[in-house]
């Protein structure tokens, strides 16, 4: 089974950020080996009903980041030289998903700091 | 609105069926063209049944609604034409469009032109000092519009295979995702079929004028008989190929 993406287009994250930050770490996490090929940009955004620019904004911007690379008739890459982030303590993992699904619902730096200040507080 | 695969499926089937019919009325309307026509709109019968066809795959196809909720997935798959296209069924229609390539040259090439003046009409055979001409001889008066429609049905297979790996997902479960790709499968096919029958057909009925053609020479070479048997078997492999692909045409489900 492959991995999945989920866009929620009622967060206020954009779609385009979305997807982006969801192919990076399955990319820093190793989840997508480097040379796996990426869906065509079409087909994914008609996988996830959005316009094909937003998808291609994304895979621009792994480009940019140097995580993928684009060629012609080759379609969307894993790059190579990506290495997997050095594993992560128990807590980071959970820090890093918390701090993940707090971003797609659209929260801001203050308000996932915030957030935590009150659980350590009440615990 | 998400489509189900049964709803997606089921648009699909009236689609390729309104195709299917209006592929019959349209090779019916050409078959029976005005004498002037001069047989080409019987070659261009199958041809237009095809073309029709395929239009009514690719409706079904690109009338699947696109994911509208709120939150949307989508796997991480790369969809291709070779997930989806049978390979001997390729193999096969490939086979065949060398066949007709290979069999229009060599008509081609023999053909003349016939007594009213049209290029590559008729075939015009020499023996000793004795000139005759018989036809009608499947040369580039027939040939010319039977390749346009074969390159204009390919471009329209080639258009709608693109849409069937290309539209979007219903689901993305495991059993969902199973019955999606085997609706597309069966779009493939169909497609395929309607390529068969785009050439298969017209390649039939052309063999068997040139084999009735070169029957009538009157020659006693050796090489006006073994050209009409060859030409007799490549009418018999495109006539039951014809009849194949047709059937696959209706139910594309079955293999």
């Amino acid at each position: 089974m492959s991995a999945q993406l989920r866009v929620d287009t009622t967060s206020p994250v954009p779609p385009y950020e979305q997807i982006r930050a969801q192919l990076a770490h399955l990319i820093t996490q190793g989840a997508l080996p480097a040379r796996e090929r990426l869906p065509p940009v079409r087909q994914l955004a008609a996988d996830l009903g959005l316009a094909v620019g937003t998808v291609a904004r994304a895979y621009r911007e792994l480009e940019l980041a140097g995580l993928v690379t684009s060629r012609r008739g080759g379609g969307t890459r894993v790059a190579d030289m990506v290495r997997p982030a050095p594993a992560q303590h128990p807590v980071e993992q959970l820090a890093t998903a918390y701090v993940t699904a707090a971003r797609r619902l659209g929260a801001s730096d203050d308000q996932v700091l915030t957030a935590v200040h009150k659980m350590l507080q009440a615990g | 609105m998400l489509d189900t695969n049964n709803d997606a499926s089921r648009r699909a089937l009236l689609w390729r069926l309104a195709g299917l019919g209006a592929g019959l009325a349209a090779a019916v309307l050409l078959a029976g063209a005005p004498a002037s026509w001069l047989g080409r709109g019987l070659a261009l019968a199958a041809p237009a049944f095809a073309l029709c066809l395929l239009a009514g795959v690719t409706a079904g196809e690109l009338t699947a609604r696109v994911p509208a909720g709120a939150t949307r997935t989508a796997s991480l798959e790369v969809r291709t034409t070779r997930s989806f296209l049978p390979r001997r069924m390729a193999r096969w229609v490939a086979g065949l469009l060398v066949l007709a390539a290979a069999f229009f040259t060599a008509t081609g090439l023999a053909a003349d032109t016939d007594d009213m003046g049209r290029a590559g009409r008729s075939l015009t055979a020499a023996c000793g000092d004795l000139v005759s001409s018989t036809g009608p001889w499947p040369g580039r008066f027939y040939s010319v519009p039977i390749a346009l429609a074969v390159l204009l049905g390919l471009g329209a297979a080639g258009f709608a295979m693109r849409t069937v790996v290309g539209r979007g997902r219903p689901v993305v479960d495991g059993a969902g995702r199973a019955a999606d790709d085997e609706g597309r499968r069966t779009s493939a096919r169909a497609i395929l079929a309607a390529c068969g029958v785009l050439v298969a057909a017209p390649l039939a009925g052309s063999a068997l004028f040139a084999a009735g053609a070169l029957g009538r020479v009157d020659c006693p070479s050796a090489l006006y008989p073994a050209a009409q048997w060859a030409a007799l078997a490549v009418a018999a492999v495109a006539g039951f190929s014809a009849c194949v692909f047709t059937a696959y045409a209706v139910r594309p489900g079955t293999r």
